[in-house]
């Protein structure tokens, strides 16, 4: 009785250890984004344009996009939204967090329309700026905002982002967000 | 069972192979996407954005604001002006108080 209970234990220990490094390759990929594109040989549902775009902003690249600069907690996805809005021509975002720019361009006077899901996929398709965004709430602190730039996979927008992962094509990972086009 | 087996077995128990991927990364990265944003003061932002956003955080006060009419004042300049109003002296006063 004693010397199985002693060997029953003795297997368990020898079964448990996993190498840490494989645990985290196996969550980067379940979550599903790519943190850079190949601009020569882009994901399938994204736009090439706004993959251009997305590049310019230096989302793997611009230190001060990194999440924890300039100190822990703190990431940029308000200031990625507002450097890829620039180059449409568009400069409303700037100086606003994440929070703000939701609840601006929830303001139909400011010329950002709420639309569904499969309008900002189809708007970023064809090349236009497309924002997926969530105002701050009880569970969230802060506010999220990521770049419609393509459709990952049927139906589901493909997001190009700074936040607590900095990718150029992905899925969005908060709250059901709401999705707008500029005219 | 030795001395000191059933502790030993209980520091394994919480090592779990099977966790999902997700969960496994929650716990170690804690949310995702909710970090503090670098942001300007509000008294460098465009005063025409900010009323934007101000019209939607607070609707029911802009729309107060918007729909208030402005106090109505007496207005004696115009009062004076009106014509063919009787002149009455201030002695025909005094004669009818008497």
């Amino acid at each position: 009785m004693t010397i199985q209970s002693t060997q029953r234990t003795q297997r368990q220990h020898v079964a448990k250890p996993r190498p840490t490094v494989q645990k985290k390759q196996v969550t980067k990929k379940a979550k599903g984004y790519i943190s850079k594109v190949d601009l020569a040989n882009l994901p399938k549902g994204m736009n090439p344009k706004l993959a251009e775009k997305v590049r310019k902003i230096g989302l793997t690249t611009d230190k001060s996009l990194q999440p924890g600069y300039p100190k822990p907690g703190t990431t940029h996805c308000n200031e990625a939204a507002q450097k890829y809005a620039k180059q449409f021509g568009y400069d409303g975002f700037k100086g606003l967090n994440a929070d703000k720019m939701n609840k601006l361009m929830s303001n139909p006077k400011s010329g950002w329309h709420k639309v569904t899901e499969a309008e900002a996929i189809q708007a970023a398709k064809d090349g236009k700026m497309a924002f997926a965004s969530v105002p701050a709430s009880k569970g969230h602190a802060h506010g999220h905002i990521a770049a419609v730039t393509g459709e990952y996979a049927p139906g589901v927008a493909g997001i190009s982002q700074a936040g607590s992962d900095n990718y150029e094509f992905g899925t969005w990972r908060r709250e059901t967000p709401s999705f707008f086009v500029r005219d | 069972m030795w001395p000191g087996t059933e502790a030993y077995e209980d520091s394994t128990a919480t090592l779990d192979e099977d966790a999902p991927a997700d969960e496994v990364d929650e716990l170690d990265d804690g949310p995702v996407d909710d970090g503090a944003q670098l942001c300007a003061d509000e008294s460098e932002i465009d005063p025409h954005i900010l009323h934007l956003i101000r019209e939607v955080e607070d609707p029911v006060g802009y729309e107060k604001f918007e729909r208030k009419a402005p106090p109505t004042l007496p207005q004696p300049d115009r009062a004076r002006s009106v014509p063919n109003l009787p002149k009455v002296k201030s002695s025909a006063f005094k004669r009818i108080l008497r």
